[in-house]
């Protein structure tokens, strides 16, 4: 049992890091929606914080090898 | 007041000519690591970095993309002009500008200067590559021409660590006003260049101008510049199959073990599956072909830094411009052949509309390094490891023909798309720079840089789409009393059986099918997805080492060549469609290049696996 949720979690996490990728302002949404929900009860500040920065995050840009482009919305130069 | 001014950054930017040496001196101030290369057009758009002054004043400085003028005829050096002159969207005009001149073509430089002086902005002007131009014997009165261009002149060498000591002293108290040119407001620029040459530079009678003479009579001879290009691409795609092996044997082995040790380590159950047969068959099937990308960088890297790729670009021109493409087109699909990403938006340097979209067009068509490791998984399995006549690697031979095949396909279908055009002329006017030792410093930074840019997509990408696959493949479960291979009754089998009847014509199997599918993420992850696939449907789940012998055993050598053939023209990933679009400002040409990149790779399987079938290399 355990070892299904545990699979369970790195599944959704690796399926959410795509969906960033391929639908940003879906995961945008779904970001927003769960900071709401993190709001509504009282989750922690920190987690609220990290979850406000997500649904705030820019659009992802390159081929994803570096951070460095993401800014420019893609391109090593 | 004054304190709360010099605590605020001021907003610096570097301009100048392209290839004097920009981005190294911004690396050199801001300590960033952006791309140098020693030709024109690396740097296409903005970049910027932060750095204090010795004295404590804070600086944010631009980069930005080199030009000839201010008058500008492409979209990278619109980018310069703008900025300089206050208009560019979303970045206020520099309160101070920083022209770099390449000293040892002053002539050249110099009009740029006095452009970017008469702009009216604070300027400082700084001459780079001030010790190549003394080796030259070139003597420059650096305050006698700081007098005439009425601007501080400093001289600099951004490649050493301590080149720039003289500008960063400057800096602490900049100029606050425009220069104040000392010329007759009448004076041609040329004549004020001229001018400027005589009275603040000496050069004494030198020969030492034949050297490079001498190389550049045999490097840009039409036919043996050809053939020394040739040989020198050949020896390249050698390099990477003999020089690579025995540390791709060594990093196999370390993959090998580290499998090997979580099986034993961990209990049978769905997390030794996801970590032995998900992330280390998938991730560590792709790891292995490091050394090979490290081998082709470092020829390339070489190439870069001595100052031979213009002229390649050069010696390639007549060719290019028999399939109605410009010299221009060169550089962008250069960058290509290390991800397509960046040779896309290296065609910002070209001036005419129609052969920039043809080279977006023909990016993707040149075997970027995400490739590599695909062929070179399909040349091990399919290819014997021999040597022709004592010398020739064939495994490099074939991959140095895969290559040529994607080059020769790119000039085709140029011709094909400017068949429709207008025939213009455009001529090829390039720099062409001085021969350098290529510096062991930057090579092994740029080697460290693709190592980082490959580790880090195999632990993003590949490792997050492995666990997918894993998952794809291993539910749900088979029902009980079942008796096929778990993964026929996966979501995966399923989608790779719903696949199969469309590529079935060229031969591939099932298993080729699902790997398809990650594969348009980015073409290396069809290689742990393969691994993947066999490791959760095999008997021997020891497929991150054993993929190779695998795959020779299961498929026929007819459909081992007809997917090289896929992947000579496989549809690109999802990033290149994504710059395409915003480089292109649309969908259209997305579609486009999707569908005829489809259609080719479609074709040339097909055609592949026909003809390996009629020579009797199909299955037995």
């Amino acid at each position: 049992m355990i070892q299904s949720l545990i699979i369970g979690f790195l599944v959704l996490v690796c399926a959410l890091y795509w969906l960033g990728r391929l639908a940003p302002s879906v995961t945008q949404k779904l970001w927003k929606s769960t900071g709401a929900l993190l709001r509504t009860v009282h989750a922690p500040s920190a987690l609220q914080t990290a979850v406000a920065g997500r649904a705030n995050a820019g659009p992802r840009g390159g081929c994803g090898g570096c951070k460095g482009c993401d800014s420019k919305g893609g391109g090593c130069h | 007041m004054d304190v709360l001014i010099e605590t605020l950054p001021l907003r610096a930017a570097l301009v100048g000519n392209p290839n004097c040496g920009k981005t190294s001196l911004f690396n050199l101030l801001t300590g960033s690591r952006q791309k140098v290369a020693n030709y024109a057009g690396v740097t296409v758009e903005r970049k910027e970095g932060r750095f204090t002054t010795p004295g404590g004043r804070p600086f944010r400085l631009l980069d930005l993309p080199g030009a000839y003028s201010l008058a500008a005829t492409s979209p990278d050096e619109a980018v310069t002009r703008d900025v300089c002159a206050g208009r560019y969207k979303g970045e206020p005009a520099p309160e101070l500008l920083i022209c770099v001149l390449d000293a040892t073509n002053l002539r050249l430089h110099l009009r740029f200067a006095l452009e970017v002086c008469r702009l009216g902005r604070p300027t400082i002007i700084v001459l780079n590559m001030l010790d190549a131009a003394r080796k030259e014997g070139l003597e420059i009165d650096l305050p006698r021409l700081s007098a005439e261009l009425g601007a501080p002149v400093v001289g600099v060498v951004a490649i050493r660590k301590s080149g720039a000591s003289d500008l960063l002293k400057l800096l602490d108290n900049p100029p606050l006003h425009a220069p104040v040119i000392q010329a007759d407001a009448h004076e041609e620029v040329h004549a004020t260049v001229r001018r400027l040459l005589t009275e603040c530079t000496s050069r004494p009678a030198v020969a030492s101008e034949a050297l490079e003479d001498r190389l550049d009579r045999w490097i840009l001879h039409p036919v043996w510049g050809l053939m020394i290009l040739l040989a020198l691409m050949f020896v390249m795609f050698q390099a990477v199959f003999s020089w690579a092996q025995p540390v791709m044997d060594a990093v196999d082995a370390g993959v090998s073990g580290f499998g090997e040790m979580i099986r034993q380590f961990l209990p049978d159950g769905l997390i030794r599956s996801l970590l032995v047969d998900g992330i280390i068959a998938g991730a560590g099937t792709v790891v292995v072909f490091l050394p090979q990308i490290l081998i082709l960088f470092l020829w390339i890297l070489i190439l870069e830094e001595s100052g031979y790729l213009p002229r390649a670009a050069f010696l390639l021109d007549r060719i290019m411009a028999s399939a109605g493409l410009s010299g221009r087109s060169f550089i962008p699909l250069l960058s290509s052949f290390a991800c397509a990403v960046p040779g896309i938006m290296a065609t910002r340097t070209i001036q005419n509309p129609r052969d920039r979209l043809v080279t977006i067009l023909l990016a993707p068509l040149m075997t970027c390094s995400a490739r590599l490791p695909v062929y070179a998984l399909l040349i091990a399995a399919f290819i014997p490891r021999r040597s022709i006549g004592g010398m020739v690697n064939q495994q490099g031979l074939v991959l140095f023909a895969l290559y040529m095949v994607a080059i020769l396909s790119a000039l085709g279908v140029a011709w094909v798309m400017k068949r429709g055009g207008a025939q213009e002329e455009h001529p090829l006017l390039m720099e062409l720079p001085a021969y350098r030792w290529p510096s062991l410093r930057n090579v092994a930074l740029g080697l460290w840089q693709r190592a980082v840019i490959f580790l880090s997509r195999v632990g993003s990408i590949i490792v997050t789409l492995s666990v997918l696959l894993w998952a794809l493949s291993s539910f749900p479960a088979p029902p009980a009393g079942a008796t096929g291979p778990a993964i026929d009754y996966s979501l995966a089998g399923w989608i790779g059986h719903i696949m199969l009847p469309v590529f079935a014509p060229l031969g591939f199997t099932w298993q080729i099918c699902v790997a398809l599918i990650p594969g348009l993420a980015a073409r290396e992850v069809a290689v742990s997805a393969l691994a993947t696939v066999y490791a959760v449907g095999g008997v021997d789940t020891d497929a991150a080492s054993q993929l190779i012998p695998i795959l020779s055993r299961q498929w026929s050598l007819a459909t081992g060549l007809s997917l090289m053939a896929w992947y000579v023209y496989a549809p690109q990933c999802f990033s290149t469609l994504a710059v395409i679009r915003r480089e292109t400002g649309g969908w259209k040409v997305v579609f486009q290049t999707a569908g005829y990149l489809f259609g080719l790779a479609y074709l040339a399987s097909f055609l592949t696996w026909r003809f390996a079938l009629a020579m009797g290399w199909g299955p037995s």
